[in-house]
């Protein structure tokens, strides 16, 4: 055990000492001017602009990105949830013999599903059929499904036993199993992860406005462009006030959920 | 009604407001995406990645772009690589001071305010970290 994590301590700094030889660092960390900009940018944190209209915007790019989060998060759910539990091999019995193929095939699909990053499903999406919000929708769907599908697999594959083969041995099906076992003994994980993954959203929907769809992205996008850093500021507070919402309601939803 | 029911409703109605705004907002484009002439374009667009109808050889089929896209690949893997165990050192460096138990709780050390302003000042700053989406 001891030898085991020595090799990897040696390994992941080797990784760290590899990573550090490769980059270019010949132009250095900052340019010229970078200090001036880093110090104004800095500085505008905290004189951030609070008019009316600015307000205006928050409420408008914050509903569109939180639509597009909740839209997108809801179809990965759908299509995530069923192909996490096909992944998991765990319907099919103890030892999960039998249909590996089709295991296999689920766990290939929900890998090529998230290797893909967002953005760039927005940009194919985008080039494929528009700027249309259902673009948004499924460029968010399509790798928080394989995001969600993973993670899934695996709560559901490290459930402890015991209970569950007290259930097998009252006459209960690998689907009762699941439902009256697995799921209820995982909720709460399960429900974190999906409130973490919400916040994820709240995030990438913001930036996938930068391919222009709109929402909170495209105001902080617009701001910067003009070199308005207070205002940059104040949309990307925002976007930190509804991450934080969405933690506080993480919390309490998995503390009651554990009773 | 609870916290918890009252969290499954709101959930609700955040799911239904949100695809009627989607739906909405897709209806006043001026080419829906539920049209004939989305599917024209998304037949392009994938006839166009499959190297069909393109003049000279496909990208994919070009040895050098395959070459080029493995160093990139290269580079790629590297700043990952760099960027993790930057992100690692800063969270080492800093997860003490962001825990409640020991900051505030009963692993405290002296005076409860100093360190309390401590908590609040590391979680705000991891707060407004993890809240600034990579790409801004």
């Amino acid at each position: 055990m001891f030898e085991g994590r020595r090799a990897l301590t040696f390994v992941l700094l080797g990784a760290f000492i590899w990573s550090l030889l490769n980059i270019e660092w010949s132009d250095g960390v900052l340019h010229a001017g970078g200090l001036a900009a880093a110090g104004e940018i800095g500085g505008s944190l905290f004189r951030p602009e609070l008019s009316l209209d600015v307000l205006g915007d928050i409420v408008e790019g914050a509903g569109r990105t939180v639509a597009y989060a909740v839209t997108g998060l809801s179809l990965a759910l759908v299509i995530g949830f069923p192909l996490g539990v096909i992944a998991s091999g765990v319907l099919n019995g103890p030892k999960g013999g039998g249909r590996w193929s089709m295991v296999g095939s689920v766990r290939f699909a929900l890998a090529a599903f998230r290797s893909v990053h967002e953005l760039v499903w927005a940009w194919l999406f985008v080039a494929a059929v528009g700027l249309s919000p259902i673009a948004a929708v499924l460029a968010l769907a399509i790798p928080y499904s394989g995001i969600l599908g993973r993670i899934y697999a695996e709560l559901f594959q490290d459930v402890p036993e015991a209970p569950l083969t007290a259930l097998r041995s009252a006459g209960a099906s690998e689907w009762r199993v699941f439902w009256y076992g697995r799921l209820p003994m995982v909720m709460s994980e399960l429900l974190g992860y999906t409130f973490y993954r919400l916040e994820c959203g709240i995030r990438s929907a913001t930036v996938l406005s930068f391919v222009g769809l709109g929402g909170l992205g495209f105001k902080i996008q617009t701001a910067l462009d003009d070199l308005d850093y207070a205002r940059a500021w104040t949309f990307i507070l925002a976007v930190v006030v509804m991450i934080l919402v969405v933690d506080w309601w993480s919390s309490v939803v998995r503390r009651r959920v554990q009773g | 009604m609870n916290f918890s029911k009252a969290s499954a409703i709101f959930t609700l109605l955040m799911l239904v407001g949100s695809w009627v705004f989607v739906l909405a907002l897709d209806g006043q484009q001026t080419s829906s995406f539920f049209s004939s002439e989305t599917f024209q374009r998304v037949t392009r667009f994938v006839k166009g990645l499959l190297g069909v109808n393109v003049a000279g050889t496909p990208a994919f089929g070009d040895a050098s772009e395959w070459r080029r896209t493995a160093g990139l690949a290269y580079q790629t893997l590297a700043m990952s690589v760099l960027a993790i165990s930057l992100a690692a050192l800063g969270a080492l460096a800093t997860f003490m001071f962001g825990a409640r138990n020991v900051m505030t709780g009963e692993l405290a050390p002296g005076a409860r305010w100093a360190s309390g302003a401590v908590l609040f000042a590391v979680r705000g700053s991891w707060a407004l970290l993890r809240g600034v989406p990579e790409l801004v």
